[in-house]
C-alpha cells in the first residue's frame, strides 16, 4: 500500500519535471530557429512605428553562391544566327557587342508594360527570352533589359546588358546587346544560406535608408558585382534588389548582408557613352552608322546638358 | 493489481521522457552557426613574417647631438643609431608632466619621428615609471634631450607639432647619464654631421660615409592564397582568374586581391560603406598592426612610416640593413581602414631569403652632396622643397628573376617624394 503511494508521488514528480523541461527545451529550439524571427519581430514593430510597410517581400532562394561567369565567345553558328535576325542589320565587334539596326523600326506603345516590351523584342533579339526587363527611361528614351544566369537577372553589368533606342515616335531602331558567357560549374559545390529578406530590410533601415511611411514593394533575388569589370571573368554575389516607394532600388549582399552604394546613378548615360564610343569603329559600309553616332551623341549631349543644371 | 501496474507502466515512461528529454536539452544545437557569426572563422592564412610591436616598428628617422659652438655629431651608421634609441627605450622615465610655457630652445640632443605620434604612444615606445593614464591629447614628431650636469639627470621633452605643447620628463639613472655624457661630451662612437639650412627643415647628414655596401638579394614569393585566406571573409567562395598578363586576381564579387606588377605587388581592395567618426592615431596603428599580425605579414624589415588621420592610410617602408629601401610602389605597406575595418591593403609579395655578396660603394660624402644640391638649386630645383636627406637603397629587379639589387644612394625628400639627389642620366655622362 506504501509503495503505490510512493509510485503516485513519483508520478507526479516526474510529471511536473517532464512539463518543466519540455517548457524549456521548446523554448531553446525557438529561440535557436527563431533567433532572426526575433529581431524580425523588434525591427517589425520599429518600422511600424516609423509607418513604413512591407508588401511581398518572400524570394523564394534560401541557399546560393556566387556565380563565376566568363566572356561569351561567340561560335561560327552563332554569329551566322544572329547575323540573320530577322528585320535587322547586325555588327558584332570585338567586344562581342551587338549592334543593330531594323529595317523597319518597331512600334511601342506609350503605355506599354514590361510584359508586352519583351514580347515585342522577343522575336527579334538574340535569346531575347534571357533578357528582363528594367526600366524605360522615358527622358532618354532608352529601354534597359538585363541578361539572366540561372534565371535570375545580373543587375546593372556593362556585359550582360539590352539597350533598346527609340525614335521619336516611340519605335525601335536600334539596340546593342551585350552577352555574358557560361558560368562556372563549380559554384554548386559552395552553397551558402542566404540571409532572409527581412534582414535585408533591416540593413537598410539602419542605414537610414528607409523613411517615415515608406512602403517596401517587394524583395527580388539576383546577382550583382561590386568590383568594375576588366572584362575577363566576372564573379556575381547573390544579392537582393529590395524596391521602395516604386521609385528607389536598393542592392543587398545575400550572403553578408551589405548594403553598396547606389549603382543606378549614371549607369544608363555611362552605356550610351560606351556605346557611342563602340559605334565609331564598326564598319563604314553600313549607312545607319551616321546616324546612330548622331542619335547617340545627341543622348551623350542630354547628359552634360543635365549636369550642368544647378 | 491492474491499477498498479498501469502506474508502475506510466512512472517507467515518464522517467524515460524525463531522461530524453534532459539530453536533448544539453546536446541542441542551433544549425544557424552555419551561416551567421561565420565571421573570420576560416582566417587561416599565414605569410611567415616575424612579430612586431608598436615599439619596435616606430623609429626615430635621426638621432642628432648638438655640441658646443654650433658643431652637431651623430652615428656613422644607422645601424648603431638604432641600437642606441633601443637602448634609450629601456631608460626609466619618470615625473612625466606637461608643460604649457616654452623654455628653453637649445638642445642637447634631438630625435626626430618619421610622423606626428600621438603622445598616446609614449607609454609603449618607452619605459615611463608608471604608466600615465592622462596623457595630452597632441602629437609629437620631435623629442629632446637635455644634459642636466649639475643634478647627473637627463631631461626629456616630447614637443607638440605645433611647437605649442610640451611635456617633460626625467631620467635619473647613473648608467644612462653616463652613457649620454660619453657621447655628448666624449662624442664616443660619434661623427660629425653637417648642416643644411636652406630647405624645408634644418636637415643634417654625416660628414663621411662609410660601409655602405650594395646588395644582391635573392627573393622568394609570398603565398598569394595565404592573403586570400586572411582577407576575404569566406575564401572558399573566392574564384581566381588570371588577366591577359597572366596575373591573378582573387574575387568573390565584393572584394578584390590583384597581384599586380609582374607578381610583385599585391592590392586588396574591400568597398564597404563606412560612415562614423575616423580612427584616433593609435587606434588606426593598432587595427593596421594587428591586421598585418594577424596573417604573419612583416616578411621583411617594415618600419612606419605615416598614419593620416584624415584619410585613415596607415604606411609602412621597406628596410633593409637599417636603410630605407625606395621604390616606385613596390616596397611599401599601405593600408586604408575605414571605421576599423580593412579598405585597401598594398603590400609587397616578396621576402628576402639570402644576400649574395655584398659589394663596397662609394658615396658621396655629406659636404659633396650639400654642394652638389646647391649647385643644383641654381639649376633645376628649389632648395625649399628639399624636406630631408638620407642614404637609401633604391630596388632593381634583374630581369625577371627571383633576385634584386640594392643600390645605396643619396635620396632627398623633395616636395614630400623620395628620389634621388643625383639623376640617373646626369651620373651616367658624368662617368662617360
Amino acid at each position: 500500500m506504501q509503495w503505490s503511494q510512493i509510485k503516485t508521488l513519483f508520478i507526479l514528480c516526474f510529471l511536473i519535471l517532464d512539463i518543466y523541461l519540455l517548457v524549456q527545451f521548446i523554448d531553446k529550439q525557438d529561440r535557436a530557429d527563431q533567433y532572426s524571427g526575433d529581431e524580425n519581430l523588434t525591427l517589425q514593430e520599429e518600422l511600424k512605428r516609423e509607418g513604413i510597410t512591407l508588401g511581398d517581400i518572400k524570394v523564394g532562394v534560401e541557399k546560393e553562391s556566387p556565380i563565376t561567369v566568363s566572356p561569351i565567345e561567340f561560335t561560327e553558328e552563332q554569329k551566322e544566327t544572329i547575323d540573320e535576325l530577322d528585320n535587322q542589320e547586325t555588327v558584332i565587334n570585338t567586344d562581342n557587342l551587338i549592334i543593330s539596326h531594323f529595317d523597319d523600326p518597331i512600334p511601342i506603345s506609350e503605355e506599354a508594360d514590361g510584359a508586352e516590351i519583351s514580347q515585342a523584342i522577343n522575336d527579334y533579339v538574340y535569346r531575347a527570352e534571357n533578357y528582363k526587363f528594367w526600366e524605360w527611361d522615358k527622358e532618354l528614351n532608352v529601354i534597359l533589359f538585363f541578361q539572366e544566369k540561372e534565371g535570375d537577372p545580373i543587375y546593372y553589368n556593362q556585359y550582360g546588358l539590352l539597350l533598346v533606342f527609340l525614335n521619336e515616335d516611340n519605335e525601335i531602331e536600334y539596340y546593342t546587346q551585350s552577352i555574358l558567357g557560361d558560368t562556372d560549374a563549380s559554384h554548386e559545390d559552395n552553397l551558402r544560406t542566404l540571409i532572409k529578406p527581412m534582414q535585408a530590410i533591416g540593413t537598410l533601415y539602419e542605414d537610414n535608408s528607409l523613411f517615415f511611411e515608406d512602403h517596401v514593394d517587394d524583395v527580388e533575388f539576383g546577382y550583382h558585382t561590386w568590383i568594375p569589370p576588366t572584362g575577363g571573368k566576372q564573379v556575381f554575389a547573390p544579392t537582393y534588389k529590395v524596391s521602395v516607394n516604386e521609385e528607389r532600388d536598393y542592392f543587398i549582399n545575400a550572403i553578408e548582408g551589405q548594403l553598396f552604394t547606389d549603382p543606378e546613378e549614371n549607369f544608363t548615360r555611362d552605356m550610351i557613352m560606351e556605346n557611342f564610343m563602340d559605334v565609331q569603329v564598326i564598319p563604314n559600309d553600313l549607312d545607319w552608322k551616321d546616324d546612330m553616332i548622331n542619335k547617340l551623341r545627341k543622348l551623350t549631349q542630354a547628359e552634360t546638358n543635365r549636369s550642368e543644371l544647378p | 493489481m491492474r491499477l498498479e501496474t498501469t502506474k508502475s507502466f506510466l512512472l517507467i515512461v515518464l522517467i524515460g521522457v524525463s531522461l530524453l528529454l534532459s539530453f536533448g536539452l544539453w546536446t541542441y544545437q542551433p544549425s544557424e552557426s552555419e551561416s551567421l557569426g561565420g565571421e573570420d572563422v576560416y582566417s587561416q592564412g599565414d605569410l611567415g613574417g616575424t612579430e612586431e610591436s608598436v615599439r619596435s616598428i616606430i623609429e626615430p628617422t635621426s638621432i642628432l647631438f648638438h655640441a658646443e659652438e654650433d658643431t652637431h655629431y651623430g652615428f656613422p651608421s644607422p645601424q648603431e643609431e638604432r641600437e642606441f634609441y633601443e637602448e634609450l627605450q629601456t631608460w626609466t622615465m619618470s615625473n612625466f608632466r606637461e608643460h604649457q610655457i616654452i623654455n628653453e630652445s637649445n638642445f642637447d640632443m634631438e630625435m626626430r619621428f618619421p610622423d606626428a605620434l600621438p603622445m598616446t604612444l609614449a607609454n609603449n615606445l618607452f619605459s615611463l615609471d608608471e604608466v600615465a593614464e592622462n596623457l595630452p591629447n597632441w602629437s609629437f614628431e620631435k623629442i629632446v634631450l637635455n644634459y642636466k650636469e649639475n643634478n647627473r639627470l637627463l631631461e626629456v621633452t616630447f614637443i607638440s607639432v605645433d611647437g605649442q605643447h610640451r611635456a617633460t620628463a626625467t631620467i635619473n639613472d647613473a648608467s644612462s647619464f653616463e652613457l649620454f655624457q660619453s657621447k655628448l661630451v666624449g662624442k664616443e662612437g660619434l661623427i660629425q654631421y653637417v648642416h643644411f639650412s636652406e630647405g624645408a627643415e634644418e636637415i643634417y647628414l654625416p660628414s663621411q660615409v662609410e660601409n655602405v655596401e650594395n646588395y644582391t638579394l635573392s627573393t622568394r614569393d609570398l603565398n598569394v592564397q595565404m592573403l586570400v585566406n586572411s582577407l576575404f571573409r569566406d575564401p572558399r567562395i573566392v574564384s581566381r582568374s588570371l588577366n591577359p598578363l597572366n596575373e591573378p586576381s582573387y574575387t568573390d564579387a565584393i572584394r578584390e586581391l590583384k597581384v599586380i606588377k609582374n607578381g610583385r605587388v599585391m592590392s586588396f581592395i574591400n568597398p564597404q560603406s563606412s560612415d562614423g567618426l575616423p580612427s584616433q592615431k593609435q587606434e588606426l596603428l593598432e587595427y593596421s598592426m594587428d591586421s598585418i599580425s594577424d596573417h604573419g605579414g612583416w616578411t621583411n624589415d617594415y618600419k612606419l612610416l605615416s598614419i593620416d588621420r584624415r584619410s585613415e592610410r596607415v604606411r609602412y617602408q621597406m628596410y633593409y640593413k637599417d636603410y630605407p629601401v625606395f621604390d616606385k610602389g613596390l616596397t611599401a605597406i599601405e593600408q586604408k581602414f575605414g571605421s576599423g575595418t580593412l579598405l585597401e591593403y598594398k603590400r609587397p609579395l616578396f621576402k628576402v631569403t639570402s644576400e649574395i655578396t655584398p659589394e663596397p660603394t662609394n658615396l658621396d660624402s655629406g659636404e659633396a652632396i650639400i654642394a652638389y644640391l646647391r649647385e643644383r638649386g641654381e639649376k633645376d630645383i628649389s632648395l625649399e622643397n628639399v624636406e630631408n636627406i638620407r642614404i637609401g637603397y633604391e630596388l632593381a629587379y634583374i630581369d625577371n628573376a627571383d633576385y634584386l639589387s640594392l643600390r645605396a644612394k643619396w635620396y632627398m625628400n623633395y616636395n614630400g617624394s623620395w628620389q634621388p639627389v643625383k639623376e640617373e642620366n646626369k651620373d651616367a655622362m658624368e662617368s662617360n
